[in-house]
């Protein structure tokens, strides 16, 4: 395809004192500190944030944005689409380098959340799923939950089995400087956290972040190519799926990617996935054509998704332990991918990659946006 | 009975609507029979403003192929495979056990 990663910079997710203005300028400014040459100079800014007017009252982000960067003549343009937002906005701007309008352009994803309470921000969040689920007191957390029954029951995948995923996300992202939490927990803690909706507990859910990350997309040859970008969507309702236990969005989005990249599921060695709930990790890679339905927790025992295994799932710590600022989540997974093939992520850094896969959600498997890179 | 809709693609829904969510063609107006099968549940502890927790909450397989997301009351314990009835009150469908 010809189009390139130019740069990549995060700040911390966590709770922060930031302005989410504030935040987007620190990701956008570590990334185009990272460049040089004309990559540094974006000819376009999309701006990638699910709800800012509703979270936090901020309003016109592209436009606050530019301006604050000193990039007030160029276009500026904000993408939505749930929490695929950010991906979704760095789609855009391949668009926008695939057809030489605006070449490079710079992404910025935020979301300042951890302003409003828990029960703000479910039921703002509930807003991803239909009035009549919402009108019996459905929040995101009970659809993944009846995922999870449902799952659970059609592959014999134990509550104990479940609790190895956040453990092993909080194993990751104790490595990661830029996490959300950086402490390790164990089976018991998680066993121990309350129940949200049963069977998933509190640890199994990703936590409110506050965050951004920043990309600079470029047709000018870098160290990783953007290979293949898919796209895949399903019905809003869950009771008008075709199956309860897994996203064929995901599905869809994985087979446009690899067909786009000329690339089939083994050739990935590193990926970041939406695990914005613990049964996600395992649903998504099978999703993903990464692993057969039902057999990620093999593999995730085996040691086959650590980092010294044949494929590392989430090395950041994925959404769990990372952190999830919606808006930022899918550049942020793009930035480690990118940190992956260059020999970058430290601590957390896998064996010599070559092919990675970011994989982003909106709503409740709405729509799945699925990034391939390559380093060349 | 349930009222929902039917579409030439197979795709059988709840509630009634006029373009299939599948395939975008029109749908007919049908009525499906109010029992089925838990496909499955949940009870929901972190209930959302304007809620009070426990929610309980089943997606039921009804008998003429259409799913229902219909609210559970607390005393009722589900397991997937429960053969259960869906009856309307007020705004919602509720179900329990046949």
């Amino acid at each position: 395809m010809g189009i390139y990663i130019a740069g990549c910079g995060m700040t911390r997710f966590c709770r922060s004192d930031e302005t989410l203005d504030n935040l987007m300028t620190e990701a956008a400014i570590k990334a185009l500190s990272t460049i040089e040459g004309k990559a540094r100079n974006p000819k376009a800014l999309v701006v990638s944030a699910m709800n800012p007017q509703e979270i936090t009252g901020d309003d016109n982000m592209a436009t606050m944005l530019a301006d604050g960067l000193g990039l007030s003549s160029i276009a500026a343009f904000r993408i939505e689409n749930a929490p695929a937002s950010g991906s979704s906005a760095l789609h855009q701007a391949v668009f926008f380098v695939l057809s030489g309008i605006y070449d490079p352009v710079l992404v910025v994803g935020g979301e300042k959340m951890t302003g409003m309470n828990t029960q703000a921000i479910s039921k703002l969040i509930a807003k991803l799923t239909p009035e009549e689920e919402r009108s019996l007191g459905i929040t995101m957390p009970a659809l993944v939950a009846m995922m999870t029954h449902r799952y659970m029951h059609k592959y014999k995948l134990s509550r104990e089995e479940l609790s190895r995923i956040p453990v092993k996300s909080h194993d990751l992202g104790a490595l990661n400087p830029l996490a959300h939490f950086q402490k390790k927990i164990t089976f018991t803690d998680v066993l121990q956290s309350p129940v949200i909706s049963d069977p998933l507990r509190l640890y199994d859910c990703a936590p409110i972040s506050d965050g951004a990350a920043a990309v600079v997309v470029t047709s000018e040859k870098t160290a990783v190519e953007i290979a293949g970008l898919g796209h895949g969507a399903d019905t809003l309702y869950y009771q008008h799926r075709d199956t309860l236990s897994s996203f064929p969005a995901t599905t869809m989005a994985a087979k446009h990617a690899y067909a786009m990249a000329r690339l089939s599921p083994e050739d990935v060695d590193v990926v970041e996935t939406h695990d914005a709930f613990s049964i996600l990790e395992l649903v998504n890679c099978e999703d993903l054509g990464l692993f057969e339905k039902g057999n990620s927790i093999d593999a995730l025992k085996e040691g086959a998704t650590g980092l010294s295994g044949s494929l590392p799932v989430n090395p950041s710590g994925g959404l769990k332990s990372k952190g999830h600022p919606v808006g930022a989540t899918g550049i942020a997974q793009v930035c480690e991918i990118y940190w992956q093939l260059t020999g970058q992520a430290g601590k957390r850094q896998v064996e010599d990659p070559t092919i990675g896969m970011a994989h982003n959600i909106g709503g409740f498997g709405n729509n799945a946006v699925v990034t391939v890179l390559k380093a060349v | 009975m349930i009222p929902g809709a039917r579409c030439q693609c197979g795709k059988n829904i709840v509630p009634f609507r006029k373009l299939c969510p599948a395939c975008g063609k029109a749908m007919e107006e049908v009525e499906f029979e109010n029992t089925g099968t838990v496909l499955t549940h949940t009870t929901l502890h972190a209930a959302p403003e304007g809620f009070e927790a426990p929610i309980g909450i089943a997606m039921v397989g009804l008998e003429g192929g259409a799913k229902l997301l219909c609210s559970v009351k607390c005393d009722i314990e589900l397991s997937i495979g429960d053969h259960v009835e869906v009856k309307r009150e007020g705004e919602r469908y509720f179900c329990e056990h046949k």
